[in-house]
């Protein structure tokens, strides 16, 4: 072995060196590596060798020889001179490809719906969540902006405050000399009215309230306006573009007033872009903090009193959070409104949507889920592309056999089919991306998404379909490329029928894998539909249909009583309630205190009912108050329900027992009723009935409740509703809800999660139909003459369909047991965010099962009665 | 008059073959150590066979493959002859030298100022 060169330096060579010259390469190499040997020994000439051979790495030695000389044209009876990039080969190429799409109308639409389905419903989950991940990033400090938490033991719960008072920012402001900058924010409370003119009165949510410095803190970008002055005064406010337009048309409207709440005027300062949907401020108008307590006495007392104002804080690019927090809890002291043993903790401004203690703690945990989903979607799309093709490959084995025949490489071959899969895969992105430019305003709106059309003109989204495009290219068409290129001339051109074997196993799990999936889907879906139904049907202690409830402003109650009788008259004396809390809104006033008895903390619900409330909406009494029936009450009477009951440990007739230290004992207990989601179980609740002169129920607006009879016509009641209320002299206009419509809101998420669930399911199912369509189109095809055989020899049309359906409804099969305990599983997990909840009853699986067995047959049937029916003289004696 | 480019290594090993074509031993490794002999320079064996390329595809030379002999692994070697356009190429960039050495009065001085 003493005069061989290296081994491993050959094999790098030939790798990569053009076949063409590897003769003469290979034998100057070894002739000089001789030469060198016994000029300066066998070590530094295999050194040598190893140079030598990196040396060859260069584009001339990989390419081939390229002669135009015509002398030596004989040189190349050695070996083939066609370079892939050959341009003739390439036409040719296409025009197969073509060819090949126009023959097969039907191949061709199921393989390019489906990845067009798939393509635009994964990138549009993918944007969402990438949405998602980014918010508040572009804020010039965004690095170093936080916010600050306080967070509180109530018993075991600690309950976290973001909003602060006023005082505490500034206070952290003066005291912390890391601070750089302070913004206190809030996004208003409620509804307010703004006027600019007669014409433009209307009743505006998210009128929020901020410190000049929000303006370059959070990045905000004008219109209109001077952003350095445009909040810095009293009696400021900046609009939206949106508000502006509405209030002053298309004009610019800086130094134009607008009347805030009726009797305070502001002057517009500014008009801000479309603010990023991708941030957690949001608002439609803003008005500069200091003007806050002149905004009449609401305003002035939640200004003075209340902890309403998220607070930011920009720190120096020194400063060390925790140290900071630390010093926060020093800052508290002196403070009014402060709860003296809460800590303070900062978060960061891009961590605040998804990861904040205000997030519900599940955000990040669905965005995978969906993340998921769109992988499945867009793997299924894909796997339904590759069934097909390599179904096909049949079809395709004679061109393959022919080109092998006439002197095609492989590697030649492989190119066709990736080119062939690049063609169709580019076909159908241009067509989803046509198709989510069309549907993404209407998706938006349809799953109540936070997202605008700006989302598309961005950078990632463009890197995101390219970066989708070149995958699916890839992935669709590597194994087909490389299954139908490994053909044998020689059996495919004999017709051999070892290739309808080709993939067949791949395909089953394919298939298996695709009604896994969908069969999964529908289970969840199945699952959703059923406890929303039960959510929706459940009992709720109190009887919500047909209930309208009427706003009535804290400041109607002189005229209240005229309307409050005027409404009696119309609907009837028993239908006419009072509350001072919205209904089945997260609105309701809780009070934090500790039984007596068990020495337990509870978070007790406040409600302030009148006395025709129960009966109106059906509360059932468990203690009636002494003297109930009698009619009217003339002192505030006390009603627990059963769950504080319970909770405070109160045994034996409840009304004969000393009080939770509430300090009001019971005069009556009802049965539990819900004013909140099913999420939660009932909450312990104290009501307070108050006579019907009270005006306590007012002090911070009420409602009205009325319920309608059950055959009125609703708009028309509603009409005669509002004119009812024109006739008091309303300081507000008519504004009303639906108890009905407030519940189902409860369960917006719920409801939109179902409306996904069932596009998946749609999705997935007809994707996995399309490629069992698909499939079976080619086995029948395949099988023509056996069946044709079949039926002379006497078998029935249904044996035929028989024979021909088994196989595929066995996939099924399968999959739906494997389908099965996954969505169990998963299902369960939802299910415990819900303190009611439905059992998942056999049914379900099997109304599924059935489902997807039910579609598949429909499907397949779609094939195999026509195969079935098919004349066998004509199959057998086409040859 | 026109004629492709002819780069100074190119025309060195051009000159080469032209040389050993004589002996028929225009090949791969024996120009090389036939460069580095005369010249001095050290040249490597892909930079011939890169150079040999070129010079093919400007057709200044042609090739065929020789006989398989035992020291190269019984493998064959191209065997490479000028050309008949190689041949006038070279012919010409020597009278285009030979012309401007004749037009140098005394070519030593030049020697001394250009050391």
């Amino acid at each position: 072995m003493l005069n061989t060169p290296p081994q491993l330096a050959d094999r790098l060579l030939r790798f990569f060196l053009s076949d063409d010259r590897r003769e003469e390469v290979l034998g100057d190499l070894q002739e000089e590596y001789r030469w060198q040997v016994s000029q300066v020994g066998e070590r530094r000439a295999r050194w040598r060798y190893w140079r030598d051979v990196l040396g060859f790495i260069k584009p001339f030695a990989i390419r081939r020889r390229q002669v135009n000389d015509t002398q030596n044209y004989r040189r190349f009876a050695n070996h083939s001179v066609t370079t892939f990039p050959n341009p003739i080969m390439l036409r040719n190429y296409f025009s197969i490809a073509f060819r090949q799409l126009w023959k097969n109308p039907l191949f061709s639409s199921l393989n390019i719906v489906g990845l067009t389905v798939g393509l635009a419903v994964s990138t549009f989950i993918a944007l969402y969540v990438w949405h998602e991940f980014h918010y508040d990033r572009f804020e010039p400090f965004a690095n170093r902006t936080y916010r600050i938490v306080s967070a509180s033991k109530y018993g075991e719960n600690e309950v976290s405050f973001p909003q602060l008072h006023h005082s505490f920012g500034s206070e952290v402001k003066r005291q912390i000399p890391e601070v750089e900058e302070l913004v206190r924010f809030s996004n208003g409370f409620g509804d307010v009215i703004l006027q600019s003119d007669q014409n433009h009165r209307f009743k505006e949510t998210n009128i929020g309230y901020a410190d000049a410095s929000i303006i370059p803190v959070m990045g905000l970008k004008f219109l209109y306006g001077d952003a350095k002055t445009a909040l810095s005064e009293p009696g400021r406010i900046i609009l939206t573009r949106q508000l502006a337009e509405k209030y002053f048309g298309n004009q610019n409207p800086v130094g134009k007033s607008l009347v805030f709440d009726k009797h305070f005027p502001l002057t517009v300062s500014g008009v801000l872009d479309d603010l990023p949907t991708n941030s957690v401020i949001q608002f439609n108008g803003l008005v500069s903090l200091a003007s806050m307590p002149k905004l009449g006495d609401r305003q002035r007392g939640i200004y003075e009193n209340a902890g309403f104002l998220n607070t930011y804080l920009v720190l120096r690019p020194d400063a060390r959070v925790h140290d900071i927090e630390k010093k926060l809890v020093t800052v508290k002291a002196g403070l009014k409104f402060i709860d003296m043993s809460a800590n303070y903790f900062l978060e960061a401004l891009p961590t605040l949507h998804l990861d904040g203690r205000g997030a519900p703690g599940d955000s990040r945990q669905s965005l995978y889920i969906l993340l998921t989903v769109a992988l499945v979607i867009l793997t299924l799309a894909v796997i339904n592309y590759i069934s097909l093709t390599t179904a096909r490959a049949t079809k395709r084995s004679r061109e393959v056999g022919i080109r092998k025949a006439v002197g095609g490489q492989r590697s030649e071959l492989i190119g066709q089919f990736f080119l062939e899969s690049f063609l169709t895969t580019t076909l159908a992105f241009g067509l989803s991306l046509a198709l989510l430019q069309a549907l993404f305003p209407w998706a938006n709106h349809t799953l109540d998404l936070q997202m605008d059309n700006r989302v598309l003109a961005q950078g990632p989204y463009w890197g995101l379909m390219i970066g989708l495009w070149l995958i699916c290219s890839l992935l669709a068409g590597g194994y087909p490329a490389l299954l139908l290129s490994g053909f044998r001339p020689a059996l495919v051109l004999k017709g051999s029928t070892n290739w309808r074997q080709s993939g067949a196993g791949v395909r089953r799990v394919f298939t298996t894998v695709q009604f896994t999936a969908s069969i999964g889907l529908l289970i969840c879906s199945l699952v959703l539909y059923t406890q929303m139904r039960f959510l929706r049907t459940k009992n709720l202690g109190l009887n919500r249909s047909q209930v309208v409830a009427l706003q009535i402003d804290n400041e109607m109650l002189p005229q209240f009583t005229g309307l409050r009788n005027a409404v009696r008259q119309w609907a009837g004396e028993g239908n006419v309630a009072t509350t001072n809390t919205r209904l089945f809104t997260n609105n309701i006033m809780t009070m934090f205190t500790k039984s007596e008895k068990t020495k337990k903390e509870l978070m007790v619900n406040a409600i302030e009912v009148d006395r025709p409330f129960f009966d109106m909406m059906g509360i059932q009494w468990k203690n009636r108050p002494l003297g109930w029936e009698k009619g009217a009450i003339t002192r505030d009477l006390t009603i627990y329900n059963q769950t504080l009951v319970n909770e405070s440990g109160i045994k034996g007739n409840p009304l004969q027992q000393q009080a939770v230290s509430i300090g009001r004992s019971a005069d009556g207990v009802v049965a539990d009723f819900h004013v909140n989601s099913l999420h939660g179980a009932v909450s312990p609740m104290m009501l307070t009935v108050v006579s019907d002169t009270s005006r306590s129920i007012l002090a911070n607006g009420g409602y009205l409740l009325v319920r309608l009879n059950p055959h009125t016509d609703v708009p028309n009641a509603l009409d005669q509703l509002k004119q009812i209320y024109d006739q008091a002299h309303p300081t507000v206009p008519f504004d009303y809800y639906f108890l009905d419509d407030a519940y189902n809101k409860l369960y917006a998420k719920e409801e939109r999660l179902m409306r996904l669930f069932n596009g998946f399911t749609a999705l997935t199912l007809l994707v996995a139909c399309l490629g069992l369509l698909g499939l079976m189109t080619f086995s029948v095809e395949v099988r023509t003459k056996e069946i044709g055989v079949r039926k002379v020899l006497g078998a029935s049309v249904t044996g035929i369909v028989v024979l021909l359906s088994k196989d595929f409804l066995k996939l099924v099969l399968l999959a739906m047991l494997i389908a099965s305990p996954i969505a169990w599983w998963a299902m369960n997990q939802w299910l415990q965010s819900f303190a009611y909840k439905i059992d998942m009853a056999w049914w379900i699986f099997a109304l599924a099962g059935g489902v997807a067995v039910a579609i598949a047959l429909l499907t397949v049937s779609f094939q195999s009665i026509k195969a079935a029916l098919m004349n066998p003289v004509k199959s057998l004696r086409s040859e | 008059m026109k004629r492709s480019y002819l780069g100074e290594f190119e025309e060195i090993v051009l000159l080469t073959v032209a040389v050993l074509e004589l002996q028929g031993q225009a090949y791969g490794v024996a120009i090389t150590h036939e460069i580095i002999e005369q010249t001095g320079r050290s040249v490597r064996l892909n930079q011939i066979h890169a150079a040999l390329d070129r010079l093919e595809e400007k057709g200044m030379v042609k090739s065929e493959m020789g006989e398989p002999t035992a020291e190269r692994g019984g493998r064959r070697k191209r065997l490479f002859t000028v050309t008949a356009y190689g041949r006038r190429t070279l012919q010409e960039i020597q009278e285009v030298r030979v012309s401007f050495w004749s037009r140098l009065l005394n070519p030593l001085n030049l020697t001394i100022i250009g050391g």
